[in-house]
């Protein structure tokens, strides 16, 4: 078997296991599981899971200088998110304020 | 597919089209760094339409690259995709009451995007009849699938040529920052991000992207108990 066809073959089984996440609360068996959930709970996962994805980004910076600088612009990004609750808005803000604090000698 | 269904469609589609910016510079870049591994362009496209976790295939490369094995990249990845079972708990309320068929489709189409869109849309979605609201879901999930699928294309075809200065993978954490103010409703909302973000930090160092899982567990959990505790006080 060549390579590529085994790389394609574990893909799959990746795949289906990613599959199987999504559909496990959603079949009928799992509906039952999820409904003993509280709802006050499930509420709470949406803005943790944001948060814990936004700092997790942070994180993987791979320099101190890109992680600082990043921070910063996280941090006023914020701000913008906040007030305007605009994806677009704070994606362009964040963008440009990174690339002028890269390009600026301090 | 009649007019309505078609129009709830679109507006499903159109709701999530904001996420779509953050999303094309993610999968331009899975598609120039899996070229770089070695992955031939079919082998590319192949994963973005088979797995369809941006997160996750960018694990997948990674881990193949330093493991040298792709079965052990295949471990790893799926734990970065663990968090979709918080996903599929999270649709469960609406998804499980659809014919099987519905279930099958949207499942696959559950990704952080199809998520982002279920928890800022609840309104508009409950708004619709039982028989529209899968459109609505639909709409949203094919326009994020055809877009990932599109930025690998072009990442396959195009990704060398983007400037690195352009930081573009850094608009996965923009695109995320406005979806947490979106979501969070009161104070309690707020103080589980501070739990989720200080564990993330706390948990940063387990392997296979476990600490974002516990973090996103643990700090719900902690948020929840606060919750409880001040409103029994009240």
């Amino acid at each position: 078997m060549s390579q590529d066809l085994w790389i394609a073959l574990c893909v799959s089984l990746l795949g289906l296991i990613t599959f199987l996440y999504r559909y496990s609360f959603v079949s009928s068996q799992g509906k039952k599981v999820a409904q003993r959930i509280p709802p006050s709970f499930l509420m709470l996962l949406g803005p943790a899971t944001f948060t814990a994805i936004v700092i997790n980004n942070l994180l993987a910076s791979q320099k101190m200088t890109d992680f600082h600088l990043k921070g910063i612009v996280l941090c006023v990004s914020a701000f913008v998110a906040y007030f305007t609750k605009s994806i677009m808005a704070t994606l362009a803000f964040g963008l440009i304020f990174l690339y002028y604090l890269q390009n600026t000698p301090f | 597919m009649n007019k309505q269904k078609f129009l709830t469609f679109l507006l499903g589609a159109q709701s999530t089209l904001p996420l779509i910016a953050g999303m094309l510079p993610f999968g331009m870049l899975y598609a120039t760094l899996a070229g770089e591994a070695g992955f031939p362009p079919w082998l590319v496209i192949f994963t973005t339409i088979v797995v369809f976790g941006g997160s996750s295939q960018l694990v997948f490369i990674d881990l193949y690259q330093t493991l040298s094995s792709a079965f052990q990249a295949v471990l790893g990845a799926n734990i970065v995709n663990a968090r979709h079972l918080i996903y599929s708990a999270g649709v469960s309320s609406h998804f499980s009451s659809y014919p099987v068929k519905w279930r099958l489709i949207l499942s696959y189409l559950l990704s952080d995007h199809l998520y982002s869109v279920s928890e800022t849309h609840k309104k508009t979605i409950d708004s619709f009849s039982a028989e529209l609201q899968p459109w609505f879901y639909f709409g949203s999930g094919v326009c994020t699938w055809v877009s990932w699928v599109l930025s690998a294309v072009v990442g396959v075809a195009f990704g060398q040529i983007i400037p690195k200065g352009w930081n573009l993978e850094f608009s996965i954490p923009l695109m995320f920052l406005p979806l947490i103010f979106m979501t969070a409703k009161n104070r309690y909302a707020y103080l589980t991000c501070l739990f989720a973000g200080a564990l993330v930090v706390l948990f940063y160092k387990l392997p296979f992207g476990l600490g974002v899982l516990f973090s996103i567990l643990l700090g719900s959990f902690l948020g929840f108990k606060v919750q409880k505790y001040g409103r029994q006080k009240k």
